[in-house]
């Protein structure tokens, strides 16, 4: 009996101590600042400037915040992100936060439930605020919004401003005005068009403005969203046009032999007149001139066929996510918006290239042009459309990049080719 | 006598296993450990994945029984991939190997000068990541300021000059010389050693007899390397059958996948389009066309190669 | 047939001379034997005759046509070399027939020639065969009848016998001089066995670290060694050697060991002619004499039976004396005990006399 006693007040006055213990330990905490959250940061670096940019972008971080939470980067260049990113996303150990595409990679990534929603962070920091309407509209799915566009861009007819002046010719706002100076152009002597097509990713830019500026938006958005067949007389079509201006000897020789990178050099010396190419591509033409651009150019949306009114291609570059699986969502949040700040933005066109998916980017360090397409796109209330490979899963892309480069060589015919790609696309997305 | 009662009957794994316990351990169940997990689980893994479908992703995989064996059949990249491949072979038991061997004997002959030089020229692109050759050969390939088209065209060859990677018809050979160029090498320093083997006097022998270069090399030294021939060409097909690195480095099957291979197939099929269990069966597909080979070539090709 | 001359000829290998200036004439027909040491350059001098060793400098004739610079199939010689160095991967009748191939003789005279050849060498069962399922004396053949077939102006070998065992060697020597008796085509054949040298060759040249030490027919070289180096190399068991001081032109003392030997009257003249103060006395094993106990004649030793090897059809003896020690070959009737004493002399009209410093025999000095 006593000893019973004994035994629970002693177990009382332990409680006690443990209490007030706990309670002390409790204050000392933050004081301690116990070890910071580890973040994992995986991302795409296709430019050298990524890399460095990345790297401000962390270490700036960590210099502020390193103390609470820490970001590790781990980098792979552009070609590569997507083997690597599956294998990344789905092991036991994922990055919190990772490089995303839109469209239909996104699509496959939250499909897969790797994507945490960040409607609730959209929310706590007002990123819908200053984010550029069209990118944000591309991060919503159903009615949640899954990534945060980092950097956006628009496909353009970027032209030899000097050649233009030289053959005394006008900013074409019509198809036939396009061709009528194409045409001009040939005949001084000149590639009226370069495509750079040795990856053949970058022929379907042309083929997709063309497209949607022919047969309307929602026949490409039927074709990307798996509502119309690629065997579509729209999508036939467009090939054919497409193979028509190889055949009138519109675009370079040897274009399927020449990648983007080498292609800057013809570009700079003048031997072509356009080139319908994405912002993404600005880096590149600046150069290593303070601003754009080593040759004097500008550009153009890709004008109207058929008198539609013109539909320039805006989409989002760089995006990110947050993983579903990630025990830091709320850090990786933070550091999300450090992402989107405006310093980080600001320094971004400094080390990397344009555009800023935030409207409170600063761009007077820009040239003109860039500034103007900036703030066209800025403007722009509506996301138009991504070119195909970023707009479809990649089986149907590759198969359609593919064939697209064998029409250009001649080694197939149109209906080939898309029905190659339909073939593909029930492979993937069954029939429609 | 004290020993098996059983004598003349073979003494069963056991009764072996029981007297030769360090042999038994070290020589026969260690080094089959060794091959289960690191050949064979692989491969029976391979095997195993190619009855699914999976993207790589989800936890769970669907089994599809032989449906992407069946796809495969149908598939004209794949088609293409497995011609792709035997042009490959062609191209590099034709050109390096053949150039291995008439440089080996040429060094050997002293109809080069400088052999230790030579030698180490020939063999240092082996040593080379085939993605720096890879970028190496973009640029003198490259049709707008590349080296080659210009020095062609200053020979007056000029009419010679193609599209090296965007003609579809030539583009699987651009690559597959390239990869000779960089493997030449290896066959030229297993016939150089071979020709070391090869007894000197029967070279003087043929000499006296009247016998030319041609004669020799072919009448005398050939014959007599058919050992190491039997190994370069196995290694050659093994290295045709790989042929990925610059497939991916070059062209990325481009021009519209007429210079994909299997190996590049595989790749883009698991972990571009994700879809492990496809991929997995072309690498069954890949497994069973080196097999297939290795079989042909011991059987027919090599009989008798290494006998004395 | 042809005559093979060879004026100044030198070789070299880098900064090494292997042969320095070698003067060799081979008459047309003659069997010529190339002796000498390993490592002498034998094979070097039939190599840059064949023309797989190109010559440094001097000038190589071969049947009046200056071939120093010409390709071997331009020379008209054919080879035989130790190893036969056959085609391993062609039967007997290809390897045969292999030189007529390159030269485009038509078939049909090629097969002619094919089967005399085999049948000359007793291969006629065997030209489907493949070198590795012949023995070593067959392959020999074979390696003799590619070298045959052709008729060349001169025949090469190099050490044609030293892959095969003892008894086959006698046999093939015998068959290989039958040969050349037969054909006589001229041959330079290279060996270092002094007796092959010896039945075979109706010349034989002495070689000795690149230089020809003598050319001679093999009893004169024999009997007449050029110099200590010939006297030592030919004949077996070696010559002995004595170095005795020169007490007059009538005798020869070796204080320390007490060995006197007198010089007959008709050897007296060379010794004096030298005038050497010293001389190297070289005397075959058959020219040390066994005498009978208690023979007191000048010049009689008493010496100290060593070791006694029984040949049969003779014996030799390990002898001593004091420091002094030679070999000396008695008949097989004589018995003699190791370890004995007994009486010997040196029969000195068959002794050679050698300056000690430059080896060269007194009696042909000039
Ligand atoms: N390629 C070479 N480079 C340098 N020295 C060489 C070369 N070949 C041979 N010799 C040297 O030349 C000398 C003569 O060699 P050779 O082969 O003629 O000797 P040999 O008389 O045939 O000897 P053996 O009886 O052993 O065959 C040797 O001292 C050898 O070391
Ligand atoms: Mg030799």
């Amino acid at each position: 009996m006593k000893m019973t006693l004994f035994s629970r007040r002693a177990i009382a006055r332990c409680a006690m101590a443990a209490v007030l213990l706990s309670s002390v330990a409790g204050l000392a905490v933050p004081a301690f600042a116990a070890d910071p959250v580890e973040l994992r940061y995986f991302y795409r670096a296709p430019w050298p400037s990524s890399e460095i940019y990345a790297n401000w972008l962390i270490d700036e971080w960590n210099k502020k915040n390193g103390d609470r939470i820490h970001v590790t980067g781990a980098s792979v260049d552009g070609e590569t992100y997507k083997t690597k990113q599956t294998i990344e996303l789905a092991s036991s150990n994922p990055p919190d936060v990772f490089y995303s595409w839109e469209g239909g990679r996104a699509q496959e990534v939250i499909k897969n439930g790797f994507a945490a929603d960040l409607t609730p962070y959209y929310a706590k920091y007002g990123w819908d605020k200053f984010l550029v309407p069209a990118s944000v509209s591309l991060a919503t799915f159903g009615d949640k919004k899954y990534f945060v566009p980092t950097e956006i861009g628009a496909s353009v007819v970027w032209y030899r401003k000097d050649l233009y002046e030289k053959l005394g010719l006008k900013v074409p706002t019509t198809w036939d005005e396009l061709m009528a100076n194409a045409e001009a152009g040939k005949k001084a002597g000149l590639w009226p068009f370069l495509l750079a097509n040795q990856k053949k990713w970058p022929s379907q830019f042309m083929w997709s403005a063309i497209l949607v500026n022919k047969f309307g938006l929602d026949t490409y958005q039927g074709l990307v969203n798996n509502t119309i067949p690629w065997t579509d007389p729209s999508a036939v079509e467009t090939t054919k046009i497409m193979a028509d201006l190889a055949k009138a000897d519109m675009f370079e020789p040897s274009f399927n032999s020449i990648d983007v990178g080498p292609a800057m050099v013809p570009w700079s010396q003048g031997k072509a007149l356009h080139w319908y190419q994405g912002s993404f591509n600005l880096g590149r033409f600046r150069g290593d001139q303070p601003k754009c651009c080593v040759v004097p150019m500008d550009y153009f949306p890709m004008p109207s066929i058929d008198g539609k009114k013109p539909v320039m291609s805006v989409f989002a570059e760089d995006t990110i996510m947050i993983h579903a699986k990630s025990p830091h969502k709320d850090e990786a949040a933070e550091f999300v918006d450090w992402m989107i700040s405006k310093p980080a933005m600001t320094e971004k066109l400094a080390i990397d290239k344009p555009f800023p998916s935030s409207t409170q980017g600063d761009l007077s360090s820009l040239s003109e042009m860039e500034q103007r397409l900036g703030k066209e796109m800025a403007s722009a209330g509506q996301f138009t459309f991504m070119h195909v490979d970023h707009a479809t899963p990649p089986a149907i892309s590759d198969r359609f990049l593919d064939s697209l480069q064998g029409v250009l060589a001649g080694a197939i015919t149109p209906e080939d080719a898309m029905q190659q790609t339909e073939d593909e696309a029930v492979r993937t997305r069954g029939k429609i | 006598m004290t020993t098996s009662p059983r004598s003349g009957e073979s003494p069963g794994f056991f009764a072996f296993a029981r007297e030769h316990t360090f042999v038994t351990i070290f020589g026969i169940l260690m080094p089959l450990a060794v091959f289960a997990v690191f050949v064979g689980y692989p491969i029976l893994f391979t095997i195993y994945l190619s009855l699914f479908e999976w993207n790589g992703m989800t936890p769970d995989k669907t089994f599809v029984g032989l449906e992407n064996y069946r796809h495969m059949i149908g598939d004209s990249h794949f088609q293409i991939a497995l011609i792709n491949n035997f042009k490959w072979l062609a191209v590099t038991l034709a050109f390096p190997v053949l150039a291995g061997l008439l440089i080996a004997y040429a060094l050997r002959n002293r109809i080069l000068p400088a052999a230790a030089l030579v030698r180490t020229i020939i063999f240092f692109p082996v040593t080379m990541s085939l993605i720096s050759v890879g970028l190496m050969f973009l640029l003198i390939l490259n049709p707008l300021f590349g080296a080659f088209d210009t020095v062609l065209r200053s020979v007056g060859l000029g009419f010679l000059v193609t599209e090296w990677f965007g003609n579809y018809k030539v583009a699987i050979y651009t690559l597959a010389i390239v990869s000779g160029w960089a493997f030449t090498g290896m066959p030229m320093i297993f016939y150089y050693a071979g020709l070391g083997d090869v007894p000197k006097e029967t070279f003087d022998a043929a000499r006296i007899e009247g016998a030319g270069h041609w004669r020799m090399l072919t009448k005398v030294a050939i014959p007599q390397l058919r050992p190491v021939t039997a190994v370069v060409v196995m290694l050659t097909l093994f290295e045709s059958l790989r042929a990925f690195d610059l497939v991916a480095v070059m062209t990325k099957g481009a021009p519209f996948g007429y210079t994909n291979v299997l190996g590049y197939i595989v790749y883009l099929e698991s972990f571009w389009n994700t879809r492990f269990g496809y991929g997995a069966a072309i690498s069954v597909a890949i497994l069973a066309v080196s097999a297939l080979m290795a079989l042909i070539i011991l059987k027919k090709l090599m009989k008798g190669a290494f006998d004395v | 047939m042809a005559e093979v001359s060879l004026t100044h000829i030198e070789k070299r290998y880098g900064a090494h001379t292997i042969i320095p200036s070698l003067d060799l004439t081979i008459p047309d027909g003659e069997f010529t034997v190339l002796v000498g040491p390993s490592g002498c350059g034998k094979s070097t001098t039939l190599q840059m005759i064949a023309g797989l060793e190109s010559i440094s400098a001097g000038r190589l004739m071969i049947g009046g046509v200056d071939v120093t610079h010409l390709p071997p199939k331009d020379r008209n010689i054919s080879m035989v070399f130790q190893s036969y160095a056959l085609f391993p991967h062609m039967n007997v009748r290809d390897n045969i027939s292999f030189g007529l191939k390159t030269r485009r003789v038509p078939a049909a005279e090629a097969d002619q020639l094919v089967a005399v050849v085999s049948k000359r060498l007793k291969l006629e069962n065997y030209l489907d065969r493949l070198p590795r399922e012949l023995s070593g004396g067959q392959r020999q053949r074979v390696a003799l009848g590619r070298a045959l077939v052709r008729r060349p102006g001169v025949f090469l070998m190099d050490e044609p016998l030293s892959n095969l065992d003892a008894k086959l060697r006698v046999e093939a020597r015998s068959f290989l001089s039958k040969m050349h008796q037969e054909l006589g085509i001229t041959t330079v054949y290279v060996t270092h066995d002094q007796s092959e040298a010896m039945t075979m060759g109706s010349r034989i040249v002495v070689m000795n670290g690149g230089t020809i030490q003598q050319a001679a027919a093999p009893m004169e070289v024999y009997r007449r060694p050029a110099n200590r180096f010939v006297a030592g190399f030919i004949g077996s068991p070696s010559m002995n050697f004595v170095d005795l001081d020169v007490a007059s032109p009538a005798e020869l003392v070796d204080a320390t060991n007490g060995i006197r030997v007198s010089v007959p009257q008709h050897r007296q003249i060379e010794l004096a002619k030298s005038g050497l103060r010293s001389v190297t006395l070289g005397l075959r094993p058959e020219h040390i004499r066994l005498l009978a106990a208690g023979d007191t004649r000048p010049g009689a030793t008493s010496f100290k039976i060593e070791v006694c090897q029984f040949l049969g059809s003779e014996t030799l003896l390990d002898i001593t004396h004091g420091a002094c020690r030679v070999i000396a070959r008695v008949g097989p009737e004589e018995v003699v005990k190791q370890g004995e004493e007994r009486i010997f002399a040196f029969d000195m009209d068959h002794a050679h006399f050698f300056d000690p410093d430059t080896g060269n025999n007194v009696a042909l000095d000039r």
